[in-house]
């Protein structure tokens, strides 16, 4: 890689359950010193509108050519291109990722900009994750030995994440969010709700019919609930969610990690609600109650008046609270590879959207890299095989080994499959050419073989390597799970 | 506003054929053959000038040499200018004429110990104004008949004061110019070097760097990245790029804030010409720009920086025969014309080929100072040391001692001693403050006036200045300790940031030290290799035939001895182990390195020889390696001469040298280059040891680079070119 540092934008894009957001940062991509590894540093927003709403056909239909204006709009007040991005994310989240087109506004996310930014729907840990990242990653880092527990509190869902050190140890995402109840702003006349919704009300005997007005103790009732439902996710009380409403309400469950104490978690907040809460923490004026069609303001001040939910609220503030997703998704969602990869000529960069077909652990025999390679064979485009060998286990001896079985499981599958699409392999340490070389005879042979080192993989379903920069490659995992 | 006299019109005599000077004493005649080697034998011996043969043989010499010396008129020296090796009167010792003639006509009847004994005894007006008849061959003649506290004295009478935004210079001040070098000018490292030397009070002469990449954006960059912290911090200070001359105009075209202006400098027109790429005219012309376009404006007076360092006319080979002491001298003659704001030496940088240990580099860096001042200049100092010289870290300290009783105007203030960039060790913030300490000195006025307003000094209530409750707190200048966390994040070998009194705390400064023992002790293990089963190794004999001789004598390690040269033999790529300065690199690298170069190697058909193993070998013996064994390409698996990280004490390079094909390879290759004559291209790849570059995927990067060598008949920036648009 060229060592001088260079300036790149990074792309981050939410479309939320009511609101959308961009943010364009620039960050350095410069040579680490010590390790010669590219590395992305000193990243700061520059491009950072007022969120919009998210805009819809109807109840259940996004408005995607309003949202392809939108992106337009954006991207030209900002005075650049889609192309001119390094890298970054593009989130459909919440109940926006329930809509029944969701997975088109990602293909036309993905069209549009595939070549620089990940693009995905309905990903709920994904957006646990960024979200974490954006609101707590750098009080994390800051004060490593705390546990810290960040909930993204926006429309439709709560997107929980937990973490130490920088690092997101478990997540989760249950719908849980100001806009499951709509209302007339001004008052509690009930004009919509969700399947969610209806399963709380329903649990608490609450009238919900079309039409109904509710008095403000149905509004107390209902966001207690909500603000319960909080408390167990905090408290880890996984009965809460073994049934009824509960159960019905949890996307993804959340575990606490073996080991870690709810009990010494610090709370923290992100999105719509979550700026709410440190608002009225703060005592400053809030917008005029169901101002927005929705019960936020009820949900934030609910939880505001909670002891264990807020017991963090006044001693550490997230960096974000507001666009904490879409912060997370411009700064933390790509990774560098590193400096030395074995990439073939024959399949150019980008390569979206590869999935990860396979764990290895670091002394995988021949038939497990067989069963392996064959899995990542199954696809058109591709596929990724993960080798979890750690610096300590690679040795010479160890990455020629795999190398060897490699290059022998690959030799028989040629005999059969002429033209084999690419297969990835993935590697947190230092070897990829290394491996690569033994394995494809230094690219005499197999050259749709690559490898990718120095990246620390996630348990994710889904990897994209973005276009090279100046020799960086970027990263980027999606579909998280566990 | 430049009355710069074109060179033409400085007066200087025509050469003259050389002079013997003889000399007999008790029963002993000393005869040298010219005055070039009458000013070589006068001075203390010194590793660069035996090399050059120029160095008095025994102290009986030496002061034969310093008597005849010492007898001879200024009017002597005056008429018989140094000439080069073209018996002509160079550029820069023509500049070195350019002397007030009213004040030489005074003292041109003086004997040079004459000289000496008027200015032991004048004021300091005296001396001063006496500096400015001489030339630097005088004042280098002079230097050699001072002893320490000659040195000292005399140069302490000559206080020069400079003004750029401010002052520095004024009697009981000491300033600093803080060097906030990173290896890859991370905005964010380099922040974190700045906020620290800022705590500590350094940087009131200047926040100056040395760019990793001398590029015109990326020093442009660096320019207003500097400039950002000035004015955020509002410091009373001035900036600088230490970038070519040539870029700096170039940022100062691009509207960047090119404030001090700096060029390195040599003491012969070849070494200035050839190596450096600057002419006389092009300084003066950088010297107009900066006084009438430079961002501090036409009212400030001085605007020019120069460094210097003793010796680098011998590394390069043009030294026209001219000792160390006498061109260093003649640098600052040079120096003079553009006024310069700051001058300073950086002697000891180049390593113990130069100077070899503690004493030379302390007697060399007085003279500098004493030369410099008696010459005119506002000379600051940068006693600074490798770990391959016998120089240490309190040898450094012993001089900067000697130099501040002796009014140097200002140190650099490089964290930790230890520069990240350049793996070589100057003095430090605490040094400076330690300094200022014991010898009762501030910082500049406008300087100190910002550090009291902020804390990190305070008056101690009997008249003086004490360090203040956020001396060394660089916290103060961030928004957050997050802030400071990710700036400090950025910086490679930072051993910590607590400090007792004005001196790291001890637990960072054994952190330091044992890097650093760590790092010597690369240098001087002996190397050991034993062959990965199956390999035959081969030993081969270099021109250095101790240690010593391969650490003073650079050349003799990239020569074959003379019973050790190879035969030619088929293969294609011939691989070279040598120690460099680190045989501990070689001995933690190559078992995992060539196995993996031997087995792509073999993958790919190319014939490789057995490898050749060579103790106190260099990069370049390459060269002749090839052209013995008639290999296409060397690979010299070398040790890099360790910084101050132990981890880095044992790196190792991969330097893999093209034997240029004659014909169109050869002429694409000098065309490139500009080197007519070129016959070998190279492919660096460096940085090799466990926490950087692991030596098993150094090995396969290696493979890599070999084959394209070979592929398109390339290496280095060629190389580069016809791989642009491939990835790693």
């Amino acid at each position: 890689m060229s060592a001088a540092p260079r300036s790149v934008l990074l792309l981050g894009l939410d479309f939320g359950s009511t609101t959308s957001s961009v943010l364009i940062a620039r960050a350095t991509l410069s040579t680490h010193p010590g390790t010669g590894r590219a590395t992305l540093a000193d990243a700061e927003p520059v491009f950072q509108p007022a969120s919009v709403f998210t805009p819809f056909v109807d109840a259940d239909t996004l408005d995607l050519d309003a949202i392809d204006s939108l992106i337009d709009d954006w991207l030209a007040s900002a005075g650049i291109a889609s192309a001119d991005c390094f890298a970054g994310g593009a989130l459909v989240t919440g109940l926006a990722a329930q809509r029944r087109n969701a997975d088109g506004l990602r293909a036309r996310l993905h069209a549009r900009l595939g070549d620089v930014v990940v693009a995905t729907a309905d990903d709920p840990r994904l957006e646990s994750w960024v979200a974490f990242m954006g609101a707590c990653g750098a009080l994390s880092d800051a004060q490593p030995d705390a546990t810290w527990l960040n909930l993204d509190i926006g429309g439709g869902t709560t997107n929980t994440a937990v973490g130490r050190g920088g690092q997101v140890l478990a997540t989760g995402c249950h719908f849980i969010g100001a806009r499951h109840i709509q209302v007339v702003p001004g008052g509690w006349h009930v004009t919509g709700w969700t399947p969610h919704a209806h399963a709380i009300a329903t649990a608490i005997g609450l009238d919900h019919r079309p039409g109904t007005t509710w008095p403000a103790a149905a509004v107390e009732r209902f966001v207690g609930w909500q603000v319960a439902a909080l408390e167990a996710i905090v408290a880890g009380d996984r009965g809460f969610f073994a049934d009824g409403a509960g159960r019905q309400i949890a996307q993804v469950p959340f575990e606490w990690p073996a080991g870690l104490s709810p009990a010494c978690a610090r709370v923290t907040f992100s999105g719509g609600v979550g700026e709410l809460v440190y608002a009225i923490a703060d005592g400053r004026p809030l917008p005029p109650t169901t101002r927005f069609g929705d019960l936020g303001i009820e949900l934030a001040r609910a939880i505001v008046a909670s002891p264990r939910l807020s017991a963090a609220v006044a001693a550490h503030r997230p960096a974000r609270t507001g666009g904490a997703t879409v912060l997370g998704l411009a700064l933390h969602q790509t990774r560098i590879a590193g400096s030395t990869l074995h990439l073939p000529l024959a399949v150019p960069l980008p390569w979206p959207d590869l999935p990860i077909v396979a764990r290895l652990d670091a002394d995988a025999d021949r038939a497990a890299i067989a069963q392996a390679v064959a899995r990542a064979g199954h696809g058109t485009t591709g596929g990724c095989v993960q080798w979890s060998v750690d610096a300590a286990q690679a040795t010479r001896e160890r990455v020629q080994a795999f190398a060897v079985d490699l290059r022998a499981v690959l030799d028989a599958r040629a005999a059969v499959a002429a033209d084999p699409p690419l297969l990835l392999v993935l590697v947190a340490c230092d070897v990829a050419k290394a491996l690569g070389g033994y394995a494809t005879g230094w690219g005499s042979a197999h050259r749709h073989v690559a490898v990718i080192d120095e990246v620390a993989v996630p348990r994710a379903h889904f990897v994209r390597i973005g276009r090279a920069h100046h020799g960086a490659v970027p990263v980027s995992f999606h579909g998280l799970y566990g | 506003m430049t009355d710069l006299p074109p060179l033409d019109t400085i007066a200087v005599p025509q050469p003259r054929p050389d002079v013997a000077y003889t000399l007999s004493r008790l029963g002993r005649r000393f005869a040298f053959p010219s005055l070039k080697a009458l000013l070589g034998a006068a001075d203390w011996s010194k590793a660069g000038d035996r090399v050059a043969g120029l160095a008095a043989p025994d102290e009986a010499t030496r002061e034969a040499a310093r008597s005849i010396l010492a007898s001879l008129t200024l009017q002597h020296l005056h008429d018989h200018p140094l000439t080069d090796h073209a018996g002509r009167v160079d550029a820069v010792m023509r500049v070195n004429y350019q002397i007030d003639r009213e004040v030489f006509a005074e003292l041109a009847p003086l004997t040079l110990g004459a000289l000496k004994d008027r200015l032991l005894a004048a004021s300091p007006a005296e001396v001063a104004r006496a500096g400015s008849g001489l030339t630097g061959v005088m004042a280098a003649a002079l230097a050699k008949l001072c002893d320490v506290h000659e040195l000292v004295l005399l140069a302490r009478r000559c206080r020069r004061v400079a003004t750029a935004r401010t002052t520095i210079g004024l009697r009981g001040t000491l300033s600093s110019r803080l060097q906030p070098n990173h290896p890859t000018d991370s905005p964010a490292g380099m922040t974190a070097l700045l906020y620290t030397g800022l705590s500590m009070g350094s940087g009131d002469a200047l926040l100056g760097m040395n760019p990793a990449i001398d590029t015109v954006d990326n020093v442009a960059a660096l320019l207003r990245r500097l400039d950002e912290v000035r004015r955020a911090t509002g410091v009373p200070t001035q900036i600088c790029v230490l970038s070519h001359v040539k870029t700096q105009l170039a940022c100062l075209e691009r509207g960047a804030p090119v404030e001090i202006l700096f060029q390195s400098l040599a003491g012969t027109e070849r070494v200035l010409t050839e190596e450096f790429d600057v002419t006389v005219p092009l300084l003066d012309h950088a010297y107009a720009t900066m006084r009438t376009r430079g961002a501090l404006g036409p009212e400030a007076p001085n605007v020019m920086y120069f460094e210097t360092g003793q010796g680098s006319e011998l590394t390069y080979g043009k030294h026209e025969g001219i000792d160390m002491t006498t061109t260093e001298a003649l640098c600052y003659g040079l120096a003079r014309r553009w006024r310069p704001f700051m001058v300073n030496n950086v002697t000891g940088f180049i390593g113990p080929e130069t100077h070899l240990d503690n004493f030379e580099m302390i007697v060399a860096n007085l003279q500098d100072h004493f030369m410099g001042k008696l010459l005119g200049l506002p000379m600051g100092m940068a006693p600074c040391y490798t770990l391959h010289a016998q120089v240490t870290l309190e040898g450094q300290q012993i001089a900067t001692q000697l130099l501040t009783a002796a009014g140097a105007n200002y140190y650099m203030d490089v964290y930790l001693n230890t520069d990240r960039m350049l793996a070589y060790f100057d003095t430090s913030g605490h040094d400076d403050q330690t300094l200022r300490e014991v010898h009762d000195l501030a910082p500049a006025p406008a300087y100190l006036e910002w550090a009291k307003a902020r804390g990190i000094f305070e008056d101690d209530g009997s008249g003086g200045v004490r360090r203040g409750p956020r001396w060394g707190d660089p916290t103060q200048f961030c928004a957050s300790a997050e802030e400071w966390r990710e700036l400090r994040d950025a910086l490679p070998a930072a051993w910590g940031f607590d400090n007792a009194g004005p001196r790291p705390a001890d637990h960072v400064t054994r952190t330091l030290r044992a890097n650093q023992a760590v790092a010597r002790e690369a240098i001087h293990a002996d190397l050991h290799v034993t062959a990965p089963p199956g390999v035959r190794l081969r030993p081969l004999r270099t021109g250095a035939s101790t240690r010593a001789e391969h650490l003073a004598h650079p050349d003799l390690g990239a020569r074959l001895h003379p019973d050790s040269t190879p035969v030619a033999e088929p293969a294609t790529v011939q691989i070279l182990i040598a120690d460099g300065l680190s045989a501990q690199a070689v001995h933690h690298n190559l078992p995992d390195l060539l196995p993996v170069l031997l087995d792509g190697l073999a993958a790919q058909a190319i014939a490789v020889g057995d490898p050749f193993v060579a103790t106190f070998g260099r990069v370049k013996l390459a060269e002749p390696l090839a052209s013995a064994t008639g290999a296409r390409v060397v690979v010299n698996l070398i040790g890099e001469r360790p910084g101050g990280d132990a981890q880095a004490a044992r790196s190792l390079s991969a330097y893999i040298a093209l034997q240029l094909a004659p014909g169109a390879e050869q002429r694409a290759a000098a065309t490139a280059s500009g080197h007519a004559d070129i016959r070998f291209e190279y492919t660096v790849v460096s940085n090799i040891h466990a926490a950087g570059l692991p030596p098993l995927e150094a090995g396969a990067v290696i493979v890599e680079k070999l084959l394209a060598i070979l592929a398109h008949g390339a290496a280095g920036n060629r190389l580069e070119q016809h791989l642009v648009g491939h990835v790693a």
